[in-house]
């Protein structure tokens, strides 16, 4: 689907992308890495939004600069806010699928569709300039996949977005995979990206680090001494009614790596290698201990402590 | 074992006076036009006027000189008195000889016959006949010597006349062209001795008039609309406001950055010609008389970037898209001018300048480099100059002291 | 692309319906009406000797043989007219002072005796003949009228206009060209600079061929507002000036504008492309520079301008070539109207074409992608 070779960006003397060299199969993919690493420059050239300084791109078989029917095929949804105040979701997006090759009734339709998919009915005719981002994020989803293409690209969709719209926005996304397209997400928040894609592409400094299915990251071997690298934990600190009960469960579960209690023991703080299980089950344990949930943080260091591992591991110090 | 602290520590440091704070905002929007190619090509263009007044200025002075100072070099060679010719029958007798070949070139190039006595007296007369024949002969060149002196006389006394007609014509000519001239032609016309002041004061005021004038309407165009409009685009507000500033420290910072700029277009080059005036002059002594220029120069740039940088930061605060605030800038000066030109064919008339910044500015100008003596004529362009820096800075201070209601 | 092209341009031309928007485009279209207005205003004291054109010689006021105060003006193409100052009542009553043209008297043949440039011949006519010898040299009218108007010339007189070619000049440097290139200023050349600013630019450009789209459909929106503000400038100016043959002066500055519009639009559009920050400091300075000063060098050169073809035009279409003075042909030409057409068109398409090849070819980095 998409063949990287050699890719370098360079803007003047600041380096977008650094020889970055990778063939992706039709599928789900996370690209993963913190904020400027260069998630945005590479997605902007497999779009054709830029051209490599060195090394080639293709999509779909094509390079993807100037290429509009290879255009028709992809469905962008980027990281910049919408700012198009006096215009309606509406209106917007279907001028967006109209500049597509659609009628004018189709891209109407479609439209409707779309944003009766991310849930943006009740909405759709109201000016943007009186939307909440997360509803801005929706309408920018909208308008990415409505004209039906064969590969969305997603550049951090849930930046803004509370937790029911995390969730809104996954199952959507979910199905969207289900349904056979393929999807790249790039997100600076490894368990959201988890949550969708299996396979990851992790980025740092312009540079890919690694790649693979999620399980191979979590726990990445170094291939010369056969010992883990790095094992990735998350943290989560839960305020609740009776912190003793549910650490005893959370203990039983076998889930966690370490617990401990802060605050003047009113806050559960616990690590997790398998935060997503974790997040599943929760509500159920929950509801059958009758605890009540005042307060919930994740502060994500996973990602730091992965990347952390893989600069060492490149840097040849042995962990 | 005591315990260090190593927790937050204040700094004990002594603060930056308040006074400067806005030197900081301006610091920083400086350095950001700096790196605008466009920009400093622009300032570099800037200072080609000046170099080409430069020369318009020692022309000036080369010509001054010349007329005031009469140049025996520069006159009609000198006549040489001609001797008698064979065509050219003496009043005291004798006739001369056809002999032009023997004739020897003076320093006018004209050929005289050489002095021959077989020629100028009768060779058939007695030594005594030849004698007074002789002595007539130097009584008729005497003569005619005087006659010829005081024919060259007048006729050099003509020659420089109308050398000097030509000249202190040739000057109100060059100067016809540019508006407020009439006082400067009259003063050379008059005495050009004193006509200095004032013509140096009116090429000064075409200097700002014409190209630095448009210079600063392209410059200002392209460095101010985005000065507060970007700040209110992208929030930049609520980080300058969550510090220790005022409006006005902001609004002078935002405004010094468009006086840099116009200073580096219209008050440097200005100082520079007159520096250049006075070492093309012919002498250390034009000082004297034209010491208040530099003042004047202030004076006139004061009166461009004050009003003009008020409008520009009003028009930039008024939007947060800064091509509606340059398009504004533009409309004001062009759509004003096109007024005026078109008002001003049909019925030629002084009001009409109010209603054009860039006449407005040019009468007021033209008074502060003395060109027009009527205050009657500058105070209701004045007034309108002022209304135009107070009324849009008013607005400037609300729309910079609430920038959360935009 | 036509297809994307309609869409951009159906959209931009709703979105571009703001209060600010609207508030420009009626201070665009107010503007001329506003000077016309007061031209009008000013008509009745217009000095009708300056309707003659730029005189080939300086003949001024004389006091004739008669006593009476009289301007002799002899335009370029040698027609001679007698003015006489007198005092002509008006509406209210109160006598003011006017010029009036010398009716011509049989016999006499006192105006329109044609002299040739140059002349220095005594003219048949001796009441002329006697003006002019009797010139002081003092320029213009200087003591008092000749007293109150006779009947006659009360009953005949009338109130001085513009001549026709003073509206045109006018209406033709205030529409066609002050109006129509704001308007384009403000609506073509930040078509590229203003998606990128609000962050737009990256839904448009990932749509299939979305960059000549937004080129072309912003083009259209920039030349559709724009000439609708010429229209009803000159509708309205034309209602105002009431000059003669005022149907034709509609059309041909309506042409003009036409014209003015879709040529200024292609050049401003290729500067937006190119230059997508500085693109209207460029317009402006390419616009007073080249259009405004290369086109009035009585030279080749004047004719690389779009002025230059739409001058020309004007002069066509209203039939002033005879007015003109000799030494303006250079700065209008002799080209029949047609070429000049072609000419605009011409120039137009090449501009678009490169402006739509520039927009394909270059790269817009935006903020987030460095």
């Amino acid at each position: 689907m998409i063949e990287l070779r050699n890719v370098t960006k360079l803007y003047g003397t600041v380096i977008g992308v650094n020889d970055i060299s990778a063939s992706l199969a039709p599928g789900a993919y996370g690209l993963v890495g913190p904020n400027g690493s260069g998630k945005t420059t590479l997605l902007s050239l497999i779009t054709g939004q830029l051209r490599p300084t060195m090394g080639s791109i293709r999509v779909f078989g094509e390079p993807p600069w100037n290429r509009d029917a290879l255009l028709r095929t992809i469905g962008l949804c980027p990281a910049v806010d919408v700012l198009f105040s006096n215009v309606s979701a509406l209106d917007w997006v279907r001028y967006l699928v109209e500049l597509h090759g659609f009628g004018r009734r189709e891209a109407r339709r479609r439209a409707e569709q779309a944003l009766d998919q991310v849930g943006m009915s009740a909405h759709m005719k109201r000016m943007i300039g009186t939307y909440s981002l997360g509803m801005r994020q929706r309408t920018k989803l909208a308008q990415a996949f409505a004209h039906d293409p064969e590969l969305l690209i997603l550049d951090e969709p849930f930046n803004g977005l509370d937790p029911i719209g995390r969730f809104q926005m996954t199952s959507v996304l979910r199905a969207w995979i289900r349904a056979g397209r393929s999807l790249i997400l790039a997100s600076h928040i490894l368990h959201e990206v988890e949550a969708i894609s299996p396979s990851f592409l992790l980025i740092r400094g312009g540079r890919l680090l690694a790649s693979g299915p999620a399980e191979e990251v979590h726990t990445m071997v170094d291939t010369k001494t056969e010992a883990p690298v790095s094992e990735v934990v998350s943290a989560i600190r839960i305020r609740c009614s009776d912190p003793r009960l549910l650490a005893r469960k959370l203990v039983e579960s076998g889930l966690i790596e370490s617990i401990s209690f802060v605050d003047n023991r009113q806050v559960v703080l616990l690590a997790t290698c398998q935060p997503n299980v974790v997040f599943e089950r929760l509500p159920h344990w929950l509801d059958e201990l009758n605890i009540r949930v005042d307060e919930m943080q994740s502060p994500d260091e996973s990602l730091e402590n992965l990347f952390s591992s893989l600069m060492r591991m490149h840097r040849g110090e042995v962990s | 074992m005591p315990i260090h602290d190593v927790g937050y520590r204040r700094w004990q440091g002594k603060l930056e006076s308040a006074w400067v704070r806005w030197a900081v905002i301006a610091g920083a929007g400086i350095r950001l036009v700096w790196k605008n190619h466009w920009a400093r090509r622009m300032l570099f263009f800037s200072w080609l006027p000046a170099a080409g007044l430069g020369v318009v200025f020692f022309v000036y002075e080369q010509a001054l000189e010349r007329s005031v100072i009469p140049n025996t070099m520069h006159h009609p060679p000198a006549l040489t008195p001609q001797p008698p010719t064979p065509d050219r029958p003496l009043s005291g007798g004798g006739v001369a000889t056809d002999d032009a070949a023997a004739a020897e070139p003076t320093a006018s190039g004209a050929k005289v016959p050489a002095w021959d006595p077989d020629v100028f007296l009768d060779p058939n007369a007695d030594p005594l006949q030849r004698l007074q024949q002789l002595e007539a002969l130097k009584d008729v060149a005497e003569d005619a010597r005087a006659t010829m002196r005081e024919e060259e006389l007048m006729l050099r006394a003509e020659a420089r006349r109308a050398e000097r007609e030509f000249r202190r014509g040739a000057v109100p000519q060059l100067l016809r062209g540019l508006p407020h001239s009439e006082a400067a032609a009259e003063a050379w016309l008059n005495d050009p001795a004193s006509s200095r002041h004032a013509v140096w004061s009116l090429l000064m005021m075409t200097f700002f008039r014409y190209p630095q004038g448009t210079l600063m309407v392209l410059l200002v165009g392209m460095i101010a609309p985005s000065l507060v409009s970007l700040d209110f685009r992208s929030r930049a507000f609520l980080l300058y406001f969550s510090r220790p500033i005022t409006p006005f420290e902001y609004i002078m910072g935002k405004a010094m950055v468009v006086w840099c700029y116009l200073a580096a277009i219209t008050t440097l080059p200005a100082l520079t010609l007159y520096v250049l005036g006075v070492l093309l002059s012919p002498e250390i002594g034009v000082v004297l008389e034209t010491w208040d220029l530099p003042f004047r120069i202030l004076g006139a740039s004061l009166v461009l970037m004050v009003p003009t940088t008020a409008l520009a930061l009003f028009f930039s605060s008024m939007t947060s898209e800064s091509r509606y605030a340059g398009f504004a800038w533009f409309a004001v000066w062009g759509l004003g001018w096109a007024a005026y030109a078109n008002l001003e064919a049909v019925s030629a008339g002084k009001q009409w300048s109010m209603i054009s910044l860039y006449h407005m500015l040019g009468r007021v100008q033209a008074w502060v480099f003395g060109l027009s003596t009527d205050i009657n004529d500058v105070t209701s362009a004045t007034a309108l100059l002022l209304a135009v820096t107070v009324l849009p800075f008013v607005v400037l201070v609300c729309r910079v002291a609430a920038p959360t209601q935009l | 692309m036509l297809h994307g092209a309609l869409s951009v341009f159906r959209f931009e031309l709703r979105r571009t319906v703001t209060w600010s928007r609207v508030a420009i485009w009626l201070i665009l279209v107010a503007f001329p009406i506003f000077i016309v207005s007061v031209m009008k205003y000013c008509e009745r004291y217009f000095d009708p000797t300056l309707a003659e054109g730029p005189s080939i010689r300086e003949v001024p006021t004389i006091r004739g043989n008669d006593g009476r105060l009289t301007q002799v003006t002899i335009n370029h193409n040698g027609r001679v007219r007698v003015y006489e100052q007198v005092e002509v009542p008006d509406s209210n009553g109160r006598l003011t002072k006017k010029k009036v043209l010398r009716p011509t008297d049989p016999g006499t043949e006192t105006n329109g005796q044609s002299r040739q440039p140059g002349d220095e011949t005594p003219p048949d006519n001796p009441e002329i003949a006697a003006a002019i010898e009797t010139a002081d040299g003092e320029g213009a009218f200087s003591g008092e009228p000749n007293g109150s108007a006779t009947a006659d010339e009360t009953s005949s007189y009338q109130e001085p206009r513009y001549p026709p070619w003073l509206w045109g000049g006018v209406l033709f440097g205030l529409i066609p060209e002050v109006i129509t290139l704001f308007g384009l200023l403000l609506w073509i050349t930040p078509l590229v600079h203003a998606e990128l600013e609000g962050k737009t630019w990256v839904f448009l450009a990932s749509r299939p061929r979305g960059r000549v789209s937004v080129l072309v459909g912003k083009y259209l929106t920039g030349v559709t507002w724009t000439l609708l503000a010429g229209l009803v400038s000159t509708t309205v100016c034309i209602l105002i000036a009431r000059p003669d043959d005022a149907l034709r002066f509609w059309w041909a500055i309506m042409a003009l504008v036409a014209f003015s519009c879709v040529s200024y639009g292609s050049m401003y559009s290729l500067f937006g492309v190119l230059f997508r920050r500085r693109a209207m400091v460029i317009a402006v300075a390419y616009t007073l520079i080249f259009e405004f000063l290369v086109s009035f060098i009585p030279a080749v050169i004047n004719q690389l301008t779009v002025q230059y073809r739409l001058r020309n035009l004007l002069v066509t279409w209203l039939d002033w070539r005879d007015l003109m003075p000799p030494e303006a042909m250079i700065l209008l030409g002799n080209e029949p109207a047609w070429l000049q057409m072609l000419v605009l068109c011409g120039v137009t398409v090449v501009l678009l074409v490169a402006a739509g090849v520039a927009i394909q070819r270059k790269e817009y980095v935006t903020a987030s992608d460095v």
